[in-house]
């Protein structure tokens, strides 16, 4: 198969689509072509919106690109990006993936669902008296109720479980998904911009969390799952350095999935070991630096994405070859990236 | 006998069940099954600990999702999740439970998922009191351990 090539406008943005074009399935495809279509020049340009470039999402199996999509987000529509209205085509060039369903909820991951509605006590009816007695869901599997757990994006949903009964506190001791998310600790009722008191009191006590699980969970867990690390505002308590250390103890605790979304002037750049681990099966990288990256050895790695980051096509074609078993690589809303080679990979 | 292309599953309460492949291989153990013996494509596969009410209601979502997966037309992804809503809606907690690991046993990865996602919408934003009522689960702390563990969360009560 010949390589592939597509020239983007550098710092592509804000063009509305409005006529999608039909794709036909085909083993070569001429991507310039249609990235010339899709891709119109930039009609108008707001301050800080010009990164946006959209998505472009690599399959693979074994050495070859099972499908290629194309996806670009439309401004007008920023608010419903969840809906999918972005999708302007896609592109399946050797064959059918089995589940490509599910790829179209792709920006679920993005942006969390919208909490459903909370359910009212005693909306579950129907229940006999004889099973009401029955403490059944303490018995399902500990990994059902680790599922669970990690469902449940409130970090105090998942530590008021623990006072449930002993069961549960094993439970929770357990449990190792790790989920740091600095939007939960925005006291209720109180004003989000306008009380920096608040702000900065809000600030200490995510920061607290974070020193105290790593101290009191973490570290006497042998591995842990996932860790994730989603922090919108920093202060001198938040320096990179502590970001440094927390990261690293997740490598250094085998962690499979590590998920890091850290914006910070000028960027953040990860620590080194992040790049070499040999347990990481996924990795998603918002908004930090990846720029002159040193050696690149994931040998599980299967699903990265990057998003929102200044990209170079050479970082991606780093990536490529030095991760044997990646299937899914997304690169979303990403600069800086102006033309991408795809070859028939690597192997 | 089932006919070609379909299979027949029976419930531990011996109810039997003629579903098509495509249904049935939503269950990753059925697949399995199905595909490292023939022998079972044609006879009849036991599910073993799942009575015929659950199972009903396994197929009942199987059959949704499959033909979702094969016509997107018809099944839009909108009409799914009316439909995952309406389903797990619908459960008691009994149902909840038995669905829960039955979905495990036969691994029935969207539908385990989804009822770890009804779990958590329950468990969402209460109080411990409330879970424990919700789940009848048995508080077996003493008041000085309980006051212990709210202590090291300050942050969560």
């Amino acid at each position: 198969m010949g390589p592939w090539t597509y020239k983007t406008q550098p710092r592509v943005s804000c063009q509305t689509y409005k006529n999608p074009i039909e794709l036909q399935r085909s083993p070569e495809i001429d991507v310039s072509a249609l990235i010339s279509q899709w891709f119109s020049p930039p009609q108008f340009l707001r301050k800080n919106k010009l990164q946006k470039v959209g998505l472009i999402e690599m399959k693979f199996f074994r050495d070859r690109i099972l499908q290629l999509k194309l996806v670009y987000r439309d401004h007008a529509v920023r608010g419903n990006y969840n809906r999918g209205k972005e999708v302007i085509g896609q592109h399946l060039v050797d064959g059918n993936l089995p589940s490509s369903r599910k790829r179209k909820n792709l920006h679920a991951d993005s942006k969390p669902n919208r909490v459903k509605k909370k359910k009212k006590v005693g909306e579950i009816n129907g229940v006999d008296e004889g099973i009401e007695s029955m403490d059944w869901f303490s018995e399902l599997p500990e990994h059902i109720i680790h599922h669970i757990l990690a469902l449940l994006r409130c970090p105090k949903d998942v530590a008021r479980t623990s006072v449930l009964s002993k069961k549960w506190k094993n439970i929770w001791t357990s449990f190792n998904t790790f989920s740091f998310d600095q939007r939960n600790f925005h006291v209720k009722g109180a004003p989000r911009k306008s009380c920096r008191i608040q702000a900065s009191q809000n600030r200490e006590n995510f920061v607290r969390h974070i020193r105290k699980s790593m101290e009191t969970r973490i570290d006497p867990l042998h591995s842990i799952h996932k860790f994730r690390l989603h922090i919108t505002s920093f202060t001198h308590k938040l320096a990179p350095s502590s970001l440094n250390s927390w990261i690293d103890t997740a490598v250094r605790k085998h962690v499979k999935e590590l998920d890091i979304h850290v914006k910070l002037a000028g960027g953040y750049s990860l620590p080194s070991a992040v790049f070499t681990s040999k347990t990481i099966t996924s990795l998603k990288l918002y908004s930090c630096k990846l720029d002159g990256l040193g050696a690149i050895q994931l040998p599980k790695l299967r699903e990265l994405f990057i998003k929102g980051v200044h990209v170079e096509e050479a970082t991606i074609q780093n990536f490529v070859h030095s991760c044997p078993l990646i299937e899914d690589f997304r690169i979303i809303y990403c600069g800086g990236l102006e033309r991408l080679h795809v070859s028939s990979l690597y192997i | 006998m089932a006919s070609k292309g379909n299979l027949t599953l029976k419930s531990c309460n011996g109810k039997e069940f003629i579903v098509e492949e495509k249904v049935a291989v939503m269950s990753t153990t059925i697949k399995n099954m199905v595909d490292v013996d023939d022998s079972f494509a044609q006879g009849v596969i036991p599910i073993i600990g799942v009575d015929g009410k659950i199972l009903a209601k396994l197929i009942e979502y199987c059959k949704e999702h499959a033909e979702a997966d094969e016509d997107e037309e018809v099944k839009s992804e909108e009409y799914l999740k009316k439909f995952d809503e309406k389903f797990v809606d619908e459960l008691n907690l009994n149902d909840l439970y038995d669905l829960l690991k039955a979905s495990n046993y036969l691994e029935i990865t969207k539908l385990l998922n989804l009822l770890c996602q009804k779990v958590a919408s329950m468990i969402k934003g209460k109080k411990p009191e409330e879970i424990r009522r919700i789940f009848n689960i048995k508080n077996d702390f003493t008041p000085e351990e309980e006051e212990e563990i709210n202590r090291q969360n300050p942050w969560a009560f």
